[in-house]
């Protein structure tokens, strides 16, 4: 990796971390997602650093553009004010947690820094070269393993999203025919648009 | 490529964007009043003037975007007691400069070779010398760019909502954020008709088809049509502007926004209106091309005029520049002829219409190229 | 193209039955009765049909390359998918009775369930770290939005939104496992794995880390102790129909894809070492279960939550062969651990026939207004309606292990197969029957209250339900713990066929 790629992930790996921590510490939920939302950008960081173009482009399309939106428009419906409630947690189980997260830290810390094997050199381009080359982490590159190389797990994702639809479908239907059997939905008399 | 060079010349192209930008925006505050007052029988606002000897200098209104923007920022910049202070600042910012980064990989004319400007550009192999790339950069995943970086700034939207503590404000968001991303997911899909043409997700290679083929909007006039109306509710105007809905939420999530911040959110708005037409231009009307231009001048029917480099790209980004104003044109017509649409009717627009039609134009498009090839 | 599409019959029959409900639900009248319980039975005969033709032609020819790393057709993956969707037609039916009957009925139901079979299914053939995810998140899916399937029940819901929360952490940690083990080897596929670790190309801590990572997230899919406090809540709050398809077909799914990765790609001398690798950690595991699931189903008042703890002891049961499996292997004897791999996938069908029989009754002997759900209801219920008393007996009898069910086959063989392995493993073994024998208290506690016991007069007395799809569910279950109990032969020899080609 050359200089400017190592600050790049050596400034969004610190973010990323400092925004994680941010995540999980934070008091308001809406600022929690905020932290969630550097997060994500911050590990687009080190997408970029790798090279891995797609990868990083995707993250921030389908988690920053999708993801914590989702999270930011369900926060607002359940409420702002919804914080406020936090059971008091007990000290012995505050510790235990602690140590726990120490100590995963620590041992995968440990194991990482042993890490032997060899790494594999990601693929160099000529400086000035434009977007045709780099294609190691780009769209033809990505686009080839996806369709090509693991066209079974693709296309097993896609029964996986209808398995995710139907059953959200289910849920959700549970309930109104269950308050109301005649309510379906918002009416529209005169149909849309 | 030295460093050097790279550096200025990406700094020169940020500028020229950044211009661009900056002088579009007035100038749309202006044209969107003065259209609005001819289609609606007034006269527009015509009063801010300079007076200088005597004479009350007007240019036609264009002075009240000046206007506006000395108000904008003298005036107080009044934060709710009970808002959350760093959300509340950093959502407009998340708007504009989410907005902005859109242009940074919209190619506004062909590669200038610095060395070969003064003449007629000569074959591909005989040229020489330092080559610019006429958009800020060119980046592998190409126009996912733009959506990521469109995605990222419908958050701030929502925020502003949430941040102003404000009932109004939070309905505006959350339809705000409702709307977005429902429409987000579609606008992807409407262009991908596109691609396939296409063939590739580089904004420069798309112009570089369309320049040897035809305008996009010959070779996919659906996903244009669904594209318009998926990015002109991704803006949040007219008819889709139920985030703000001035009638029934006083001003959505805009209500706790004066000064500035309300500047910058207005600003984004009509930042985005010109990067909608960017887009627009770039994918459906060929972006920087003139019809019958080649690299090397102009060439009807086999009558050649040959024109020098410079003019080639001058014209080019003349062109670029006139299509744009055609397309934000467009926008502003629509802005001020339809009546805004209910939520209901513009969540079933989304999912029950354009969805299902771009899911068919994807279709359609494959069969098309399967039989062609 | 035509060829993969026999070669993976099962999963496309599943597949097709979905597409075939999802349309007949959507385009038939409001207010029409449908049978989509009765299509999804058939969908499910047809796939294990399939699976059981693919079987007896006993083909091995070389699948297409781009599915080969993903998916494998042989004879494990088989085995269970008839297993997996013999429990599914079964279901199906029992789903047609209960829903029916609570007025639950919505055809999304079925869709879902099919799809689960199908990501269960596709589990069983995954040997390849994406497949095994993609399939164990399609099965869990469906199976959050089945357990959330009683919306007005704040049970119901509670108990899925644990079973999702829970789930996803679960997933979280499988995932993470497979990042380390692919960084650790720079392998996705199993086989592959396993080479880079036994040629020491990999890295051999990280790979640890990684599978113990993956052991914990397979042992909260498979409802073990320290990761089962979902299933008493889940198993409570669902639908009766959709705690017995969770107890099987989930249970198998997860049982069967921890073998195979365990045995096909976790097989390095280090990470399977009888003393440091994962093998003393499942042996934990299931004396965990086996202790914490038999005792806390003494104290259960509730039926559903009784089986749940009791399905949280048969997972330790089942691990005790998956310990005798890596010992063997350790020893260098194939017979032994082909024996207890052929006795875990005999015992996950028996266990499988056992539960659907007594869930099956528990459904019968409710109706809509009354479901039998505590010790209280089940009061008298034998000499009120025998029938209902004499399948639930069955079943009961089957799950403590008593000859001549399906039960008792699972159990003697398994402990049978642990004990080949050597003295090694003799005091585990001694542990896990004097833990079936405190299971057996529980079994006969619900038995004793079905004949002994007499209901308050004022109590609410439970109507049983009449329903053909039920009848025809109970016969189904109820012959295989008989066949399986008494005539075991045949099925033995499939299963060790099954566990030798792997």
């Amino acid at each position: 990796m050359n200089t400017s790629g190592l600050m790049l992930f050596w400034v969004s790996a610190a973010v990323a971390l400092g925004s994680a921590v941010g995540t999980i510490s934070m008091r308001n939920p809406l600022r929690a997602a905020v932290s969630l939302l550097i997060h994500i950008l911050s590990l687009c960081g080190i997408y970029l650093s790798l090279k891995a173009h797609l990868l990083a482009t995707i993250q921030v399309l389908v988690y920053a553009g999708a993801v914590v939106v989702l999270f930011i428009f369900v926060i607002m419906l359940i409420g702002p004010t919804a914080n406020e409630q936090r059971a008091p947690r007990a000290v012995g189980t505050r510790i235990l947690g602690a140590v726990g997260a120490l100590l995963s830290t620590s041992v995968l810390a440990f194991t990482l820094v042993r890490h032997d094997a060899q790494l594999l050199p990601i693929p160099q381009c000529p400086p000035g070269a434009g977007a045709e080359c780099g294609q190691f982490g780009g769209v033809t590159a990505v686009g080839a393993e996806l369709y090509l190389g693991s066209m079974v797990p693709f296309e097993l994702v896609s029964i996986l999203l209808t398995v995710a639809i139907v059953g959200a479908i289910a849920v959700a239907k549970g309930k109104t025919t269950a308050t109301s059997p005649k309510n379906e939905g918002p009416t529209t008399p005169e149909g849309a648009a | 490529m030295d460093a050097l060079t790279l550096t200025l010349s990406t700094l020169a192209k940020i500028v020229f964007i950044m211009v661009i930008i900056l002088t579009f925006a007035p100038i749309l505050v202006w044209a969107e009043r003065r259209q609005s007052a001819m289609i609606q029988d007034r006269i527009g606002p015509v009063r801010a003037g300079v007076k200088i000897f005597g004479y009350n200098i007007t240019l036609l209104g264009l002075l009240h975007p000046l206007a506006d923007a000395l108000k904008f920022i003298f005036k107080e910049d009044f934060v709710p007691p009970k808002a959350d202070k760093f959300l509340h600042a950093i959502a407009p910012i998340l708007v504009v400069a989410t907005a902005i980064l859109a242009f940074a990989v919209i190619p506004f004319a062909e590669p200038m070779y610095l060395e070969h400007l003064g003449q007629v550009l000569p074959e591909a192999a005989a040229r020489a010398g330092v080559v610019i790339p006429m958009q800020v950069a060119s980046i592998n995943s190409g126009i996912l760019f733009i959506f990521a970086v469109a995605g990222t700034g419908v958050a701030g939207a929502a925020l502003a909502g949430y941040a102003s503590d404000n009932k109004y404000s939070l309905i505006g968001g959350i339809r705000a954020a409702g709307q977005m991303v429902s429409y987000e997911v579609t606008l992807g899909l409407t262009i991908v008709g596109c691609f396939m043409v296409y063939n590739t997700l580089l904004l420069e290679d798309m112009v570089t088809w369309q320049r040897e083929h035809v305008w996009g909007i010959v070779a996919q006039p659906v996903a244009f049509i669904l594209f318009m109306t998926c990015s002109i509710a991704e803006t949040k105007r007219i008819p889709f502007d139920i985030p703000e809905g001035e009638s029934e939420i006083v001003g959505g999530y805009l209500t706790e926004y004066s000064g500035m911040k309300f500047g910058m959110f207005f600003m984004g708005e009509f930042i985005e209106v010109v990067a909608l037409a960017a887009l627009a231009t770039t994918l459906f009307f060929g972006g920087y091309d003139v019809p019958f231009l080649t690299s090397n001048g102009f060439n009807v029917f086999g009558m050649t005029a040959n024109l020098p480099h410079v003019a080639v790209v001058g014209l080019q980004i003349l062109t670029f520049v006139v299509k744009l104003a055609v397309m934000i044109w467009f926008q502003l017509m629509v802005r001020w002829t339809l009546p805004r649409f209910r939520y209901d009717q513009i969540m079933a627009l989304c999912w029950k219409y354009i969805l299902p039609l771009s899911l068919l134009n994807i279709l359609v498009t494959g069969a098309i190229i399967l039989l062609l090839s | 193209m035509l060829d993969l599409i026999i070669r993976f019959s099962p999963l496309v029959l599943v597949l097709v039955g979905a597409a075939a409900v999802m349309l007949a639900d959507a385009f038939s009248d409001k207010g029409q009765s449908n049978d989509l319980s009765t299509v999804t039975f058939w969908a499910f005969v047809g796939a294990s049909g399939g699976a059981i033709g693919l079987w007896v032609q006993g083909d091995t020819m070389a699948l297409h390359p781009l599915v080969a790393p993903f998916l494998a057709a042989d004879p494990m993956a088989l085995l269970l998918d008839a297993v997996i969707a013999g429990a599914g037609a079964i279901t199906a039916l029992l789903a047609g009775a209960y829903l029916r009957e609570h007025q639950m009925e919505r055809g999304e139901y079925y869709v879902v369930m099919l799809l689960a079979a199908f990501g269960a299914m596709v589990l069983v053939h995954s040997t390849h770290l994406l497949s095994v995810f993609v399939g164990l998140e399609t099965m869990s899916l469906g199976v959050y939005s089945l357990a959330a399937f009683r919306r007005t029940s704040p049970r119901s819901v509670e108990g899925a939104m644990k079973y999702f929360l829970l789930g996803s952490f679960a997933a979280a940690l499988l995932l993470f496992g497979m990042a380390l083990l692919y960084g650790a080897t720079g392998e996705m596929e199993l086989a592959a794995i396993a080479t880079a670790l036994v040629e020491g190309s990999a890295h051999n801590t990280l790979a640890l880390l990684g599978t113990a990572l993956i052991t914990a997230g397979l042992a909260f899919k498979v409802g073990a102790v320290p990761f089962h406090m979902w299933s008493p809540d889940v198993y409570e709050g669902a639908a009766t129909s959709v705690t017995a398809f969770m107890a099987v077909v989930v249970k198998v799914a997860a049982f069967t894809v921890w073998v195979r990765i365990a045995v096909v790609a976790l097989s390095a001398a280090n990470l399977a070492d009888p003393f440091s690798g994962w093998p003393p950690l499942v042996m934990g595991l299931a004396v965990a279960s086996m202790l914490v699931g038999n005792l806390s189903a003494l104290v259960q008042t509730n039926v559903k939550r009784m089986l749940a703890y009791s399905s949280i002891a048969h997972a330790g049961y089942i691990m005790v062969g998956f310990v005798a499996y890596a010992h063997s292997a350790a020893g260098g004897d194939e017979g032994a651990g082909d024996q207890a791999l052929s006795a875990m996938l005999l015992y996950l069908a028996s266990y499988a026939a056992s539960s659907l029989l007594v869930f099956g009754s528990l459904i019968w002997a409710g109706s809509k207004g009354k479901e039998v759900v505590s010790y209280e209801d089940l009061k008298g219920l034998g000499r009120r309606h025998p029938w209902i008393g004499v399948a639930m007996m069955v079943g009961a009898l089957s799950l403590m292990g008593f000859p001549p069910t399906a039960g008792f086959i699972g159990k003697y063989y398994l402990f049978q197969s642990a004990v080949n392995v050597g003295d090694g493993l003799i005091p585990l073994v001694i542990f896990a029957v004097l833990a079936s024998a405190v299971g057996a208290f529980y079994y006969l506690k619900l038995i004793v209250v079905m004949y002994m016991e007499d209901q308050e007069q004022e109590a609410a007395q439970a109507v049983p339900m009449r329903s053909v799809h039920l009848w025809a569910a109970i016969g189904l279950a109820a012959y295989f713990v008989f066949r399986i109990g008494i005539a075991p032969g045949n099925y033995m020899e499939i299963a060790i066929g099954a566990a030798r080609a792997l």
